[in-house]
């Protein structure tokens, strides 16, 4: 018995037999990793040689008057023009049955209720987010609205209302 | 005024627009040249701006405090860029001429632009950077922010964020280097 397992049974823990990890590193990942922190290093060295002075010119009462002019806009605005009346905006809803159409994962039959919910699971979030950028979705308003851009959010809220909806349903909300 | 006195202001509807007015005041210098980084044109830039504070605005009332102000803020300004930079790319797409539109162009249409000096040739430099590499040096060399801050803001691992800087900052000493 060596001295960690002594250890052990004076705590009168009991471990597996075997302390070796089980968890993968990538290949050459210990070959690589002095060289990774000497680049980083370096790195950080280099970029603090480097000025912080921005040299673009900007019209001289800028910022005196911009607040000046945000004003004059926001007085005319109201004071909440993001309503929701529903768990799940609609772009949201059409941007991931969109994303599902394009890429085929599954096809309608019928008018039968389309249960969808694993096929979205497949959809990666930074798909989903790229998808939506891609098409110009109000995407800043989600993350004024939550606080937060948890696209994951999204895609639960989006399981609760699209189970059970009908294909004319969901091709009123993807137009 | 506070962040916290605003907020307050904006949940009891009294004195938005003062309230706002001291918002901008504490954050639309910082704001307006990370948006500035990210697209370059002034126009472009005092545009976005703009947005960010009407969006505020309007979204103040029902922020749940999550995150600071200025993170929001922060996050608000970056989306803005990033979208504004795929509007921009799709259109270039479409462009009879390219040149016209092309970035570096509108750094060296400024009045000021000196090709010799560093300054100019380190904005040169971060215009060849991928937008999300682009917003990660913006933001942890020009504004120093934190990693944790950086990673709220762009909503990516902290991990993944120092991988990213280290990546444009060698970029940017081989952009340098090579001139």
């Amino acid at each position: 018995m060596n001295e960690i397992q002594q250890e052990l049974e004076a705590l009168n823990v009991s471990l597996p037999a075997s302390n070796k990890a089980v968890q993968e590193v990538p290949n050459g990942y210990f070959d690589r990793v002095n060289e990774d922190v000497l680049n980083m290093i370096k790195a950080e060295a280099f970029s603090e040689t480097l000025p912080k002075k921005m040299p673009q010119s900007i019209p001289s009462d800028y910022f005196d008057t911009f607040n000046k002019k945000v004003l004059a806009q926001v007085e005319t605005a109201p004071e909440m023009i993001v309503h929701r009346t529903s768990k799940l905006k609609p772009w949201a809803l059409a941007a991931s049955i969109a994303l599902i159409l394009s890429i085929g994962l599954f096809t309608f039959q019928g008018t039968e209720q389309l249960s969808i919910s694993s096929e979205l699971a497949q959809i990666s979030e930074s798909d989903l987010k790229e998808y939506m950028l891609d098409n110009d979705y109000e995407f800043n308003d989600y993350i004024i609205e939550g606080q937060t851009a948890n696209l994951h959010q999204v895609e639960e809220e989006f399981f609760e209302e699209a189970e059970g909806l009908s294909k004319d349903e969901i091709l009123e909300y993807a137009l | 005024m506070t962040e916290e006195e605003i907020l307050k202001n904006f949940k009891d509807g009294v004195n938005q627009e003062r309230s706002l007015s001291a918002l901008m005041d504490m954050h639309k210098q910082k704001l307006y040249w990370h948006i500035r980084r990210m697209v370059v044109d002034h126009e472009d830039s005092n545009d976005i701006l703009q947005t960010v504070f009407i969006k505020a605005w309007k979204n103040l009332a029902k922020f749940r405090g999550e995150s600071g102000i200025y993170t929001w803020l922060y996050r608000i300004a970056s989306n803005e860029c990033f979208t504004f930079l795929k509007k921009e790319k799709k259109r270039r797409t479409i462009s009879i001429s390219d040149e016209e539109n092309d970035i570096g162009n509108k750094l060296r249409a400024d009045r000021h632009f000196n090709p010799k000096e560093i300054e100019w040739k380190l904005q040169l430099a971060i215009q060849q950077l991928p937008e999300k590499q682009k917003a990660v040096f913006s933001l942890r060399y020009y504004d120093e922010m934190p990693y944790s801050k950086i990673a709220e803001i762009l909503e990516t691992s902290e991990g993944a964020l120092k991988a990213s800087y280290h990546h444009a900052v060698k970029k940017v000493q081989e952009f340098l280097t090579s001139d």
